[in-house]
């Protein structure tokens, strides 16, 4: 249920990243609208960085390690905001907004 | 700023933008991006446009580098293609744009569709070494696709019936290789025929190295992707290799010794007993984020999840192979400096051996050169004895390992990448991987050596075919 302290947003995974996320292709997903402060970072409004952190903690049962790489996801991982590359909206400082979709496709074997 | 306090984000040098220009797409110049490929911006309206065309280029320089201009009716009849698919993100993608740009119903044009002729997929499927089969979900794509799809089991490898089935010469009996002599020099069976499995597991665990597994495994399934496409009288073989994987692929050739034959990484004929197959690789040219967007746009799943590498099972533990680290490397070189991982490729493809190949691998088929088993005896220390003795004879003598002896013996037909995977020292032992440590079959090294691929056979000198069938020769008047 989401109130003025959450934030929901669409997660889509492909390319067989699905199989770390219990074979969910979609998921819809409730978060904390403020994310905590952390590391270097102060608490601030929800942003990808935080994202990959809460789905770590949330939704990854096992081998966070091919999908997390310290604070952002794996080299191979293409991330989409809203069908476009992450890296044209500011990659994990982007703020998310209610009802954004987030995709996630890996583009690699893993090992 | 002190040494002690954690550096606050004044401190930081400002990240540099991943891409050079505006966010407006560098094709059409109007609409926002979507993409950025190499430090460049497209939009999801010129991307796929884009991506074809790239496919395209990179297939009509390898299959006719003369080709007649677009639109051109072709004089030759298109060549028979066979797909290589592994399950994985990139053969999927192959699988999608052969099916889009060569069949009717993918709107490919009707002059373009000419430039291949039947396509059929195979699966090389290593299930027997504890993988999940993707057989099912392999076999479900291309009924999707209208593409016919054959599987061979990675124990073929090892069958003599599969040998006789591609046409390979059935005479040989299996060879099996001694692999304490540095000459390997054939050693008669003495377990008689055995179960392809174990032979396979067999041939596995013997490799002195745990890093020399990957690389059999990625040999024995080009050769017999290979093998398939020449019993079938195609003469072409497709694979899905991406430019991070190509990139990684040659700089673990390079580690390997196989330097000799580098550009046969992106691009190789390979004379078989039935003809000659092509090798080629379309999507060389395709970054990872390209393969990405496109799974994304048609919505492709991939068989093989991000956890299904093949070779994973077999992977040695308390330590990473070569092959390993250098994909972490080349991947990581990917994200931060796209450019450089093309420029892996481009350099890779100028370079040429000094010398003519003097002789064809018996095991990998690439070309080899003269006295590759001299090198190694050259550039490795063998006998730490023999050293000791040469030096208190003559210190001044830079130390050299000794020849190898003179029997015959399969060293003499490796090329020097190949000699050194059997060869290698001071590894652990490919026995020690867990997943190859048990025994599970007949073949114990020891007693019959190393078993051999069934492509491996013993040849035969002159004389020792003419003994062979002196029997029969009719005797000088």
């Amino acid at each position: 249920m989401e109130d003025e302290k959450t934030i929901t947003v669409k997660l889509v995974f492909g390319g067989g990243v699905e199989v770390l996320f219990s074979n969910k292709r979609n998921q819809s997903i409730t978060i904390p609208a403020q994310a905590p402060a952390s590391g270097s970072h102060p608490s601030r409004p929800a942003d990808l960085r935080y994202l990959i952190l809460w789905m770590s903690e949330s939704l990854l049962t096992d081998r966070k390690e091919l999908f997390v790489d310290g604070e952002t996801v794996r080299p191979g991982i293409l991330v989409l905001v809203n069908d476009t590359d992450w890296e044209l909206e500011g990659e994990l400082d982007y703020e998310l907004q209610k009802g954004d979709e987030v995709v996630f496709i890996s583009t690699l074997h893993g090992g | 700023m002190s040494c002690d306090a954690p550096p606050s984000t004044e401190d930081l040098m400002p990240r540099r933008s991943r891409y050079d220009r505006g966010q407006t797409c560098i094709k059409c110049k109007s609409q926002r991006g979507n993409l950025v490929i190499k430090h460049t911006v497209y939009c999801s309206s010129c991307l796929p446009a884009m991506l074809v065309r790239k496919f395209r280029r990179a297939l009509s320089t390898s299959l006719d580098p003369a080709a007649p201009s677009r639109g051109t009716p072709s004089r030759t009849p298109p060549p028979d293609v066979i797909l290589g698919l592994s399950g994985g993100p990139s053969s999927v993608v192959l699988l999608d744009l052969v099916w889009k740009c060569f069949s009717a119903q993918g709107s490919g044009r009707k002059d373009e569709r000419r430039q291949v002729g039947k396509v059929r997929a195979v699966h090389i499927d290593w299930s027997c070494l504890g993988r999940a089969s993707l057989v099912e979900s392999l076999k479900e794509n291309c009924d999707h696709y209208g593409i016919d799809f054959t599987v061979v089991r990675g124990e073929e490898a090892f069958e003599p019936a599969w040998r006789n089935a591609v046409g390979l010469d059935g005479s040989a009996a299996d060879a099996h290789i001694d692999l304490s002599s540095a000459r390997l020099p054939f050693v008669p069976s003495l377990a008689g025929p055995s179960d392809p499995v174990a032979t396979l597991r067999a041939h596995l665990r013997s490799l002195p190295t745990p890093t020399s597994v990957p690389a059999t495994l990625h040999t024995l399934t080009r050769l017999l992707l290979l093998h398939t496409a020449s019993s079938s009288d195609c003469s072409v073989l497709m694979l899905g290799t991406s430019l991070p994987r190509l990139s990684i692929d040659l700089l673990e050739t390079v580690a390997y010794g196989g330097g000799f034959a580098l550009g046969a990484e992106r691009e190789e004929i390979v004379r078989t007993s039935r003809g000659d197959v092509k090798i080629v690789r379309p999507l060389r040219d395709w970054s990872l984020k390209e393969l990405g967007w496109w799974l994304y746009s048609r919505q492709l799943s991939v068989p093989r999840g991000v956890n299904g590498k093949p070779t994973q099972a077999l992977a040695p533990t308390g330590g990473k192979t070569i092959g390993k680290l250098t994909e972490d490397f080349v991947i990581g070189l990917e994200r931060d400096y796209p450019s450089t991982v093309s420029t892996i490729s481009k350099t890779a493809a100028k370079v040429v051996p000094a010398e003519e190949a003097a002789y064809t691998c018996a095991y990998c088929l690439r070309p080899a050169q003269k006295d590759a088993t001299r090198w190694k005896a050259g550039t490795a220390i063998m006998s730490l004895p023999f050293l000791i003795t040469n030096a208190a004879t003559d210190p001044l003598t830079p130390p050299k390992t000794p020849p190898l002896p003179a029997e015959k013996g399969l060293a003499d037909s490796l090329c020097y990448s190949c000699y050194t995977h059997l060869t290698a020292r001071g590894g652990t032992g490919a026995g020690k991987i867990p997943a190859l440590a048990s025994n599970g079959g007949l073949v114990t090294l020891g007693e019959a050596g190393m078993p051999m691929p069934v492509w491996v056979q013993q040849k035969l000198t002159e004389e020792e075919m003419r003994e062979s069938i002196g029997g029969f020769l009719l005797e000088d008047e």
